[in-house]
């Protein structure tokens, strides 16, 4: 029987396959490699992507000591609510064996960090890794930066293309991709920036980066009179990504153990963070934006896991939605807690503690990312690919520009229009 | 569509008849017919006696198929809103969900006959179940396997090295 699908069908099945597959599918016709390699159809895969799954989590265990390999686990989600949990491993031959660190990812690419304060942009699909100019230390003396920095990668709206952004202290360092310069901005702390310290890496919402830190701020009454106190205040930062614009607001939290900031669709304000203290666990979320107010919004109990000692000292916690379809299901919300050997997640709702992973003992769980990997986009916009490209035509040219898609939180986008254009440049249909 | 849902006051069913490829006849309800996009932009233009559709592309196993499953969507559409409507719960969703997989879960040339049918009528959610499940086929799949199962002729001369 001979068959004939028009391209529209083509496409909407090839949108649907992990792009894992779609890599060996190139080679199976010239329309398949035509349409796999289309920039718009890479929009469209990575679109249906991220509004079908809620993307993987990794979660990133370092060594304390000394800098090193670190170990990744990654959590994928399956049918039914089950976790699926495995080693992640970073084998990119230009990188092998010298310890990558994932620094952060937006769109299916991750920001790395190699040997030497290399910083690479890498898909792990299509494996093409980008050198990004070696990042200038914003003071002479901080050897380690690129360790010690906190780094935010997304996509900038606004000037259409991937930006790197390293906090240290008080400076960021920006890197927009494709440019060979960083640039340095000072940031106004306020309070006493030796007491200064960000608690959290920084997480993108609607152009803002947010992070939590402790300040040093003057101590309100003093009994004799003197202003030289100062007291240890929790912070929560916010920096615009667009014009620099920071701001910064005392938040009303406990000194907790442990700090998680996050993005969450199900609780209102989006923007939220977790602080662990003893035996209680609290989210906060930014529930107005203009006027930046936090507010708590959910306070659990974590008695049943008050026999594990210190239990704070080596956790993460990460938001996963229970289920894609449930509106009214419980927002997922998981500790994973390492001890020993053991990786184990709590459930909050069922109290229980089930053992999920083994990871060395000399690791500690650091923090969680959630990516998604289902992606064959490039972090520059693709440059015509000479003899391969057999139509380029100026519609093409335009077609290059990569759709706008800034980090995670905005699953509702209306698909773009450049995957509509494609959809209707059809074949003529012929039936058996 | 939720007026026509009263029990009390039910009008008569209007029926549309659908006319396969091979010239088989085949009455259906209004509303199950109004599944396809197709038929339903046409729909109110046309004169009440002249209901008639000629399905060129769809032979008549395929268009059985096709109207047993719009009919499934239909009613169990009306189910659950039933029972949201006296906030009764019902897994009616998920029941069509596995009543789904069921239905698709069919050999390939029935499935490509449905994907093009569905495409040809324009019945979105079929379509969508249709191209998912030839999707899922592909998966794990070499590249030589997938030329064979959809018949395309290999004319590429793309060493499958260079993109490594």
């Amino acid at each position: 029987m001979e068959l004939y699908f028009s391209q529209d069908i083509v496409l909407d099945i090839l949108v649907r396959i992990p792009a894992k597959d779609l890599m060996r599918l190139k080679t199976v016709c010239k329309l398949w490699y035509s349409i796999i390699t289309d920039s718009n159809f890479v929009n469209a895969h990575f679109h249906h992507s991220r509004t079908h799954s809620q993307g993987d989590i990794l979660l990133k265990a370092a060594r304390h000591i000394c800098y090193g390999l670190d170990e990744y686990v990654i959590i994928k989600k399956q049918d039914k609510n089950l976790l699926s949990i495995d080693k992640f491993d970073l084998d990119i031959p230009i990188l092998e064996g010298r310890g990558v660190s994932v620094l952060a990812g937006c769109n299916g690419l991750l920001l790395l960090l190699g040997s030497f304060q290399h910083v690479y942009v890498c898909n792990l699909v299509t494996r093409r890794c980008t050198s990004l100019p070696p990042p200038t230390h914003p003071i002479k003396r901080i050897v380690t930066f690129a360790l010690n920095c906190h780094w935010s990668f997304f996509y900038d709206d606004s000037i259409e293309r991937y930006k790197v952004l390293g906090i240290f202290n008080e400076y960021v360092m920006t890197l927009i991709l494709g440019d060979t310069k960083w640039i340095k901005t000072t940031i106004p702390i306020p309070g006493n920036i030796y007491g200064y310290r960000q608690l959290t890496p920084p997480v993108l919402a609607e152009k803002e980066l947010h992070w939590l830190a402790y300040l040093s701020v003057p101590g309100g009454e003093d009994e004799y009179g003197d202003d030289e106190q100062y007291e240890t205040v929790n912070y929560s930062c916010s920096l615009n990504v667009e014009n620099m614009e920071f701001r910064a607001s005392r938040v009303p939290t406990i000194r907790a153990k442990n700090y998680n900031m996050f993005l969450s669709s199900e609780i209102e304000g989006s923007v939220c963070f977790t602080t662990f203290f003893q035996d209680n666990l609290e989210i906060w979320a930014l529930t107005d934006r203009i006027n930046y107010i936090w507010t708590r919004r959910i306070s659990i109990d974590l008695q049943p896991l008050s026999n594990l000692r210190k239990f704070w000292l080596d956790t993460c916690t990460v938001c996963l939605k229970e289920s894609d379809n449930n509106v009214n299901s419980d927002f997922g919300l998981k500790i994973f807690i390492h001890r020993g050997e053991k990786l184990s997640c709590y459930d909050l709702k069922s109290e229980e503690l089930r053992q999920v992973a083994k990871i060395s003992k000399t690791l500690r769980l650091c923090r969680p990312f959630q990516f998604h990997f289902n992606s064959l986009l490039s972090c520059l916009p693709s440059k015509a690919k000479g003899k391969r490209k057999r139509e380029t035509s100026a519609e093409d040219d335009r077609s290059n520009i990569v759709l706008p898609l800034t980090a995670v939180g905005e699953y509702n986008r209306p698909i773009a229009n450049d995957y509509i254009e494609l959809r209707n440049r059809k074949i003529p249909r012929r039936c058996h | 569509m939720k007026d026509s849902f009263n029990p009390s006051i039910e009008p008569p069913k209007k029926t549309v008849t659908l006319v396969s490829s091979d010239g088989y006849d085949f009455e259906v309800e209004e509303e199950v017919a109004l599944e396809s996009q197709v038929i339903k932009d046409g729909f109110e233009d046309k004169a009440v006696d002249d209901r008639e559709y000629l399905l060129f592309n769809v032979h008549s196993d395929t268009l059985e198929l096709i109207i047993k499953y719009c009919e499934k969507h239909v009613s169990s559409r009306k189910s659950i809103s039933a029972a949201a409507a006296s906030s009764s719960s019902s897994n009616g969703e998920e029941a069509l969900k596995e009543w789904d997989e069921h239905f698709i879960s069919v050999d390939t040339n029935t499935l490509y006959d449905i994907l093009m049918a569905a495409d040809y009528l324009n019945i979105k959610s079929l379509l969508d179940l249709a191209i998912q499940k030839v999707a899922d086929t592909i998966h794990g799949r070499s590249p030589e396997q997938i030329r064979k199962k959809f018949n395309i002729e290999n004319d590429s001369i793309i060493d499958p090295w260079a993109s490594e």
